[in-house]
């Protein structure tokens, strides 16, 4: 009988132990020595720009685009890469960004089969890649990518089945004094980017350098 | 002539509890079970949260498929063990110069206990992010968050820096938490609340940012209200407890004014953003950060190198040079790669990680340095060494005594006619 007993007591100890109660006023103690070369804090700005997002219907800074929003799409907020950033259909869960990477973002083989991988598709070859359809964008021709399969995006811990991407990759692109490539990613479930197929040509179409 | 039970006094019956065997064989079966089911509860909570579970409490209560569990941590069965061990082993073990390998073995098992313990509330370990030429002398730790409340010079310069700590952010998370945190150094209170541990979604977008009037958030469960067309709305904690990034309602109150009721969202420490906030001619921030640590010496980073896997982007290897800088001086060189850290001062660095994981070949690429400060790190080392010292002249006693009992034996064989 002396172990349960004992294990009772472990126990009870740590249940008395766990229980720890919230105080609902604190007194800041820790004071911390600050690096000499620290980043300097910036000061002043507004909730919206503390958390980084621009008004709403801005257009973020760069190489300056134009673009007309289909009906039914969302803006969400941009970020460094995405220019251009819209979710759609039930939920938000699909998606469409137009993306500009400096330096040719890789070229066209690595970023196509970077796309199917995400789609558990097997990678294709350089010539694979160079037969893919042809369509106008921007100020010359990007290759259009149509992908079906179960979609694991970056970070997530699960593929989603059923989802379809249409895409349009635009490698190696000289804009001024800078090397670009352009791309437009549209996913979702399936059937949410079939029925969004004429919006995703029309915002390609729309989509223009300069102001 | 021993006293019974009865007989002994409740200190007496207390250290009999504690050196006793029987109390050695519970705690020790459940650190076998805590170390079970605590690896299985990393697949369902993730590392950080199931270390910080079963094997930094003092009592785990948690769900193992299905069935509810309530159990005392491993910290609390540590610490247990070790008045077990140092009472019974120790104290109450026969001292005697036919067994010291036992006792110094048992003082080596303590040594391992109180290096853990000393590790555990002294660390202080952090990771530094540097593109090539950047500087750095701050660490911050990918998994705590803390508010920093700083005070700033005209120019803008920090003077002074107070810490509102993890632990004290971490009770906030639970739904209706609330606290006002003060001091006389600061000239206003804040109040936190609706405080939530991760706005990201698995994609590691911010949907736990809900605008107002949008409709892909229409029906989020929200955390508080909207403050300034925002409010917050708790998502799922990502299993990578690094990837999660916390958000808070604040009101900043001095006499009872309220001087700001905003949102505080986790932010890198690269580009703080904080709240400012304007108190007569002084100029003061609120920030919600990673938990930072100064170092004595700042890090300059002179060149990264990453080796991919053949025709693949997977790095094979990847390693730093960096350049110590004291004063803002720059000394001594180090490279740093992955199983050969630079230690320096107290402090070990390490090569962590890179990125952007998602950079195009050509791009500018960072090193991620570990930064570790354990005054312990070396003690399980000699704590080892104390061990194996003890077993070795016990078993060379016993391996002694063998040996006499069977010369003898032999001697006595011959004897006989």
């Amino acid at each position: 009988m002396r172990l349960p007993r004992l294990t009772l007591s472990c126990c009870t100890l740590a249940l008395l132990a766990g229980c720890k109660p919230v105080d609902d006023r604190k007194e800041i103690t820790v004071e911390r020595e600050i690096g000499k070369l620290a980043p300097k804090a910036e000061l002043g700005l507004s909730l919206r720009e503390r958390l980084g997002l621009k008004p709403v219907g801005a257009k973020p800074d760069g190489p300056p685009f134009t673009w007309e929003m289909p009906e039914g799409w969302t803006e969400a907020p941009g970020s460094a890469m995405r220019v251009a950033n819209f979710t759609f259909g039930p939920e938000g869960k699909g998606e469409c960004y137009f993306t500009v990477l400096p330096g040719g973002g890789g070229g066209l083989l690595l970023n196509l089969n970077r796309w199917r991988k995400q789609f558990g598709l097997e990678e294709v070859d350089q010539a694979a890649a160079e037969a893919l359809p042809e369509r106008r964008f921007l100020f010359g021709s990007g290759k259009a990518v149509d992908l079906e399969g179960a979609f694991q995006a970056m970070g997530a811990s699960e593929a989603q089945p059923g989802y379809r991407l249409l895409g349009v990759i635009m490698p190696e692109v000289q804009l001024g004094d800078m090397q670009v490539a352009f791309f437009v990613k549209m996913t979702g479930p399936a059937d949410a980017v079939a029925a969004q197929k004429d919006n995703f040509e029309a915002f390609c179409d729309s989509l223009r350098v300069g102001k | 002539m021993s006293r019974t039970n009865k007989q002994k006094s409740i200190p007496q019956k207390a250290f009999d509890f504690l050196s006793s065997y029987g109390l050695a064989v519970v705690l020790l079966a459940l650190l076998l079970a805590l170390t079970f089911f605590g690896t299985f509860a990393q697949v369902e909570h993730g590392l950080y949260d199931a270390s910080n579970m079963y094997f930094e409490s003092f009592i785990v209560v948690d769900d193992f498929k299905g069935i509810p569990l309530a159990l005392p941590g491993v910290y609390l069965v540590s610490i247990v063990l070790f008045v077990n061990l140092l009472c019974g082993a120790i104290i109450r073990a026969r001292k005697s110069w036919r067994r010291p390998g036992m006792i110094i073995a048992h003082g080596g098992i303590l040594f391992i206990l109180f290096s853990g313990f000393v590790a555990f509330h002294f660390t202080r370990e952090g990771s530094m992010l540097l593109y090539k030429g950047d500087r750095a002398d701050e660490i911050y730790n990918l998994t705590d968050w803390s508010i920093e409340v700083a005070k700033h010079g005209a120019d803008g310069e920090t003077l002074k820096t107070y810490v509102i700590e993890p632990d004290d952010l971490k009770p906030l998370y639970k739904k209706g938490a609330r606290r006002v945190f003060h001091s006389a150094e600061i000239p206003f209170e804040l109040e936190l609340y609706g405080a939530v541990r991760n706005i990201l979604n698995f994609k590691l977008e911010a949907t736990g940012l809900v605008q107002e009037g949008a409709k892909a958030n229409a029906g989020a469960s929200l955390s508080g209200g909207f403050v300034e067309g925002f409010a917050l709305a708790a998502q799922r904690p990502n299993k990578q407890a690094e990837r999660n990034q916390p958000g808070t309602y604040i009101k900043v109150r001095r006499d009872g004014e309220e001087l700001a009721h905003t949102l505080l969202l986790g932010g890198n420490g690269f580009t703080p953003r904080p709240l400012t906030v304007e108190v007569g001619e002084e100029t003061w921030s609120v920030n919600l950060t990673r938990r930072r640590f100064s170092l004595p010496f700042g890090l300059e980073l002179e060149k990264f190198e990453k080796e991919d896997h053949p025709g693949t982007q997977r790095a094979r290897e990847y390693s730093s040079d960096v350049v110590r800088v004291d004063d803002g001086v720059p000394t001594d060189r180090y490279h740093i790669s992955m199983n050969r850290p630079m230690r320096y001062g107290g402090f070990t660095v390490y090569q962590a990680s890179w990125g952007p994981q998602n950079a195009a070949p050509g791009d500018p690429l960072y090193t991620t340095l570990a930064v570790a400060h354990n005054p312990a790190d070396q003690w399980p080392k000699w704590a080892t060494y104390i061990v194996a010292i003890g077993m070795a002249i016990h078993f060379f006693q016993k391996l002694v005594a063998y040996l006499r009992r069977a010369g003898r034996a032999n001697r006595k064989q011959e004897d006989t006619p």
